[in-house]
């Protein structure tokens, strides 16, 4: 069973300042916002209704299955023991009903594990938020040259965080966008010589030995 | 911790489209298969949603200048002018040409107009905004479109006869 949902009314808007568009003007030429005068071309669509499968079908579909809805002998579901179980949670073990069960990520999980890993954030189906390593590591590159004495410190943060954003890119299934990772590990590559070389500069040049010897004194 | 998917959905692979920029965050619009894919960037963190083709209703393209970004290099060329006139005898030609940049990104900003796109569908929208790629504003634009056409004929048409 599925059910037809018409999506609530909404006003189109401007795509310059937001302003509500009356959606009668419309038209695949140009128009102009009332609010902020701006002109555009705009092409509007009708998109099919969405068609979701509520909680209403899923309990008439496990009533209306032979074998389920309370049938004697069969195993009952841990959350509603009228319904039939079906499956059993992939990380609990428990017995969950065609209500129940969330497939996800190659798993059937029952509502309890699911609000425990998606607060947990280990199902990367719903996962929204990310780190941005390759953000990171060009903001800690410049800043690394910026700072050229601390270099040896930040170049091989700015490395391995290079090294993560091509991994992230690569989970992503990305084309492409690898240059700004690449650049950022060039540049902590070079910063982290740079140090180096500033380090030995600095401890290996005899004034600066005795005059640190005096300081000492 | 759970054990990875055994056979998990493999997703189409997504390729940058365009982008945008606010004052503290960058957005990098990709295309993925039958949706656009929108990367937030602000403070190091990345939020993505997803625009649906199945559910855009409008899609919209305008020329407009970046005012914000015209401003903000302007300010910058000011900056740096004040310190090199400020300077001039320690090192005040160095800093003085740094003005050159930002007052010259300050005006091809005003003197060229970018263009925007943005989609809007039921329940998210996007912009993306090209500066100086006149062209590929425009082809993004009708690439987006036929996409939009295609899905949603595709969702629209009955299905086939068993």
């Amino acid at each position: 069973m599925a059910l037809a949902v018409g999506s609530a009314p909404r006003p189109f808007q401007c795509p310059r300042c937001r302003a509500p568009l009356p959606e009668f003007t419309i038209r695949p030429n140009e128009e102009t916002c009332a609010a902020c005068g701006t002109t555009f071309a705009a092409v509007a669509f009708s998109p099919p209704p969405p068609v979701v499968r509520g909680p209403e079908a899923a309990f008439a579909d496990a009533l209306a299955v032979p074998g389920t809805g309370g049938q004697v002998g069969a195993t009952p579901c841990a959350a509603h023991p009228n319904h039939a179980a079906v499956a059993n949670c992939s990380r609990c073990g428990v017995f969950i009903c065609d209500l129940c069960r969330i497939p996800l990520d190659g798993l059937e999980l029952c509502p309890g594990c699911f609000d425990r890993l998606s607060r947990e954030g280990a199902l990367g189906a719903i996962e929204t938020h990310y780190f941005d390593a390759s953000g990171l590591a060009i903001a800690l590159g410049v800043v690394g040259w910026l700072t050229s004495c601390l270099g040896l410190l930040i170049g091989p943060v700015v490395i391995a965080l290079g090294l993560k954003a091509l991994r992230q890119r690569r989970a992503w299934r990305e084309a492409g966008g690898r240059g700004g990772p690449i650049a950022a590990i060039a540049s902590g590559i070079l910063m982290t010589f740079f140090g180096l070389i500033l380090l030995a500069a600095i401890f290996g040049e005899p004034s600066f030995l005795a005059g640190l010897k005096e300081g000492l004194k | 911790m759970i054990a990875p998917p055994p056979g998990g959905v493999e997703l189409p692979e997504r390729r940058l489209i365009g982008s945008a920029a606010g004052v503290a965050e960058r957005v990098r619009v990709y295309r993925r298969g039958d949706a656009l894919e929108v990367d937030t960037s602000s403070f190091f963190r990345i939020t993505r949603h997803r625009v649906l083709f199945e559910e855009v209703e409008l899609a919209t393209i305008h020329k407009g200048r970046n005012w914000r970004a015209v401003v903000v290099c302007t300010l910058f060329g000011m900056l740096f002018g004040m310190i090199g006139a400020a300077n001039q005898k320690a090192g005040g030609a160095i800093v003085s040409s740094l003005v050159l940049p930002p007052i010259l990104f300050a005006f091809v900003g005003m003197a060229l107009p970018g263009w925007v796109v943005s989609i809007q569908s039921r329940r998210t929208w996007t912009r993306m905004r090209f500066g100086v790629r006149h062209a590929k504003a425009h082809r993004v634009f009708e690439e987006l479109l036929t996409a939009v056409r295609e899905t949603q004929s595709r969702l629209a048409a009955p299905p086939p006869l068993v």
